[in-house]
């Protein structure tokens, strides 16, 4: 049965690891009807972990509902063909290096050349402009650049920092979608293609907005001290597990008495509770049987002597 | 030039980050936001709040928005809620499943008066099921699905700790309840047709995990016995820590790995990422190695002997790259065409080259708290450019000229602040 918002719609994908792979699986949930392009030794997605030749779990898992078309995009023959798929396509999904797409002939002016009211979208690692644009990039690489990584701050017993899953990637994939969709409704009603861009860079970023954030009447001092410390670390080699540590208690002292959004240890595993409001607080108080000052009108998380009376509730 | 949704309007009911994110996104595309506040202001004004009402959380969600102050409880500021929906194409709500019908906004009601509605309705557990009346923010939502054992990280008693770097199923959830009206615009541009659309933290939780929450029986013989071995200790009430070993989902991958990584140098990290054959041989050519790691033809982890043997090779390269700086890796590294960066900290990318060549950073003035610069839109769009309005509203700041909209004349709008139905 035909559904769903995007139904009708045609997506040709130029895609492939976890990024443009999943947001165009969003669309084909969507109903949109994508046509993945692939090299013909399979995208690399599908060659990581096979349990069967060209079959993964990590390609499966992000590419169902989609059709494949296996063929070398580097050929000129190929590329005649897909000048003449293009004609019947809606939207175009492309997550290659800046560079790529236009020695490839799928650039956006190419296109849009053939079909004016294409809707294109193309992601990139780290932008397209700017002295990083055309470097690879893997979510992993952009979780180091753009500060995810630190921010989880987790290093292994020898020091060294340990990845968290792919969060570049998973919410690129949906912020590809939205503008996909966006610029849908943008066509239905002027009738008008365009292309959009995004970057793992920017999601990254996004996705701990207020670190990224300066707002010099509420930061004061400490993004100055902050980076102050950084600066200093960089000019005398200090190891990162080292200035991790130095961020962490700066950052703690900033904590305060958390009890109330945190997981806890219970004898057979752990719970977590999360309670964001004086209401909730309340509720956690109440099921903690303790007395904390944290709604109080003069709490202040920074005085030395809540410091230590928080350490203590922690305890 | 105005975004793409220029001249859509959105109703907001929603506090702390899905929902406000969700509806900053179609803010900076270009939609009329009216974020509707209790009178004493969502919670996120108040968490770290360096002046009355005013924090750093609340201003990085809520840009360009106006506010409207309503207390819901009263039928007077339902009925401008009723009074402004002709004028209104898309709700946003982020209650628990009970509230909207307890305060008469839920879709059954809005769509009955308007039939074209969009109505968002996004929970922590989805509107079905044992769950659906239980409260739930991001850190629980990363707890119960998976998540935050996923990161396996433990703090120095042992005990979880979340995924502290970022509210992910939070974030993802605002880009997709972004989407998902999107969607349902274009739908409605089509066929005139409004629809109610769900959205919940656990799904968007799920859905960053695909390959682990992802039962592939031909594929699956190993992680059925792990998952087993799991519940064989939950039943035996076993500690988190020896859960956590056991499941370990990461552990079999990251036996001799040396391509998708982090490594430690003298005075800091560098990250690389190679996912294909070729990038495989350019780490191999820059870290100087003839060890395969994991695109070894008898890559096996299980095995005791390649195990030991990866170990020893890996501990090498370590050690290696230990001895080096940051930079001097980089440029091994870049040389040999390996994707690779520095570790950093967001605070300290807002003046970097390659953030402000991207336009990535946006500029704001705040009509209490004065200048500031976040992160822009997500997205760049060529005939629709995203360009956020405004800072993010003070508390009531738009209620009076909301008011007007619905038709409310100034005497009407005098009386309703003196009941205290609206601020």
């Amino acid at each position: 049965m035909a559904s769903g918002p995007l139904n009708g719609v045609k997506v040709l994908e130029f895609t492939q690891i976890i990024a443009g792979p999943m947001s165009c699986q969003l669309l084909a949930d969507l109903g949109a009807d994508v046509i993945k392009v692939e090299p013909p030794g399979g995208e690399p997605w599908r060659l990581n972990a096979q349990f069967i030749p060209l079959e993964s779990k990590t390609y499966a898992g992000l590419n169902r509902g989609k059709k494949s078309l296996a063929v070398d995009v580097g050929s000129p023959k190929v590329q005649e063909a897909i000048h003449r798929l293009v004609k019947e396509m809606d939207v175009i999904v492309i997550n290659y290096r800046p560079d790529v797409a236009k020695r490839l002939r799928i650039d956006y002016d190419t296109l849009a050349g053939i079909k004016p009211d294409l809707v294109y979208m193309d992601n990139t690692a780290f932008g397209r402009e700017g002295p990083w644009a055309n470097r690879p990039g893997y979510d992993i690489v952009v979780q180091a650049a753009s500060g995810l990584m630190s921010s989880v701050g987790k290093v292994d017993k020898d020091g060294t920092p340990l990845v968290p899953p792919a969060f570049a990637d998973t919410t690129t994939a949906y912020s590809m979608a939205l503008g996909v969709c966006a610029a849908l409704f943008y066509k239905a009603m002027t009738g008008k293609g365009q292309r959009v861009e995004t970057s793992l860079l920017v999601n990254a970023l996004t996705t701990h907005m207020s670190a990224f954030m300066s707002l010099p009447a509420a930061d004061g001092d400490t993004r100055e001290m902050f980076l102050k410390a950084l600066e200093d670390a960089r000019a005398s080699g200090m190891p990162y597990a080292d200035f991790l540590e130095l961020r962490n208690e700066m950052m703690r002292r900033q904590a305060g008495g958390n009890v109330y959004y945190r997981a806890f240890l219970t004898s057979n595993g752990a719970i977590a509770i999360g309670a964001l409001s004086k209401g909730l607080r309340d509720k956690v108080r109440a099921a903690l049987n303790i007395e904390h000052n944290r709604d109080e009108p003069d709490y202040n998380p920074l005085d030395p002597a809540q410091i230590e009376a928080d350490k203590q509730l922690r305890a | 030039m105005p975004g793409p949704l220029n001249g859509i309007k959105v109703l907001e009911f929603t506090q702390i980050i899905a929902g406000p994110y969700g509806c900053q996104n179609l803010a900076d595309m270009g939609a009329e936001v009216i974020k509707v506040e209790p009178p004493e202001g969502e919670p996120w004004r108040q968490f770290s709040q360096f002046m009355p009402n005013e924090a750093k959380y609340f201003q990085s969600l809520n840009r360009g928005k106006k506010s409207l102050v309503l207390r819901l409880q009263d039928e007077s500021a339902q009925q401008v809620v009723y009074d402004l929906l002709p004028q209104i194409d898309v709700v946003v709500i982020n209650y628990r499943p009970d509230v909207p019908a307890r305060l008469g906004i839920d879709y059954d009601t809005l769509s009955e008066l308007k039939p074209n509605l969009i109505y968002v309705d996004n929970t922590a557990w989805g509107r079905r099921g044992p769950w659906a009346h239980r409260p739930g923010y991001d850190i629980v939502a990363q707890s119960v699905s998976g998540l935050m054992a996923a990161e396996g990280k433990l703090d120095k008693n042992g005990s979880p700790r979340q995924i502290t770097s970022t509210a992910i199923a939070d974030y993802g959830t605002g880009v997709a309840i972004a989407w998902g009206v999107c969607a349902a615009l274009y739908h409605r541009e089509r066929t005139g047709e409004g629809q109610l659309i769900e959205s919940t933290l656990l799904n968007t939780a799920l859905a960053f995990q695909g390959s682990s929450a992802f039962d592939l029986p031909v594929a699956d013989a190993a992680v059925h016995a792990r998952m087993e071995r799991v519940h064989q200790l939950q039943e035996l009430g076993a500690p988190y820590a020896e859960l956590l070993a056991a499941h370990n989902p990461q552990a079999l991958l990251t036996v001799g790995n040396i391509y998708y990584r982090v490594y430690s140098t003298k005075d800091g990290a560098v990250t690389i990422g190679a996912l294909s054959p070729s990038l495989f041989a350019k780490v191999r050519a820059a870290l100087d190695t003839e060890f395969l790691g994991f695109a070894d033809p008898e890559f096996n982890p299980l095995d005791p002997e390649w195990s030991a043997k990866a170990t020893r090779a890996v501990d090498e390269i370590e050690e290696r790259v230990r001895a080096g700086t940051t930079a001097e890796w980089l440029e091994i590294f870049e040389r040999n065409g390996v994707p690779c960066g520095p570790l950093n900290f967001a605070e300290d990318m807002l003046d970097d080259p390659q953030v402000q060549a991207n336009d990535i950073p946006v500029s704001l003035e705040h009509e209490l708290s004065g200048p500031q610069r976040q992160v822009g839109p997500l997205l760049r769009m060529s005939k629709t450019p995203l360009i956020p309005r405004s800072a993010s509203p003070v508390l009531g700041r738009h209620t009076d000229e909301v008011l007007r909209l619905a038709g409310y004349d100034d005497a009407r709008i005098a009386q309703l602040r003196e009941s205290g139905a609206v601020a």
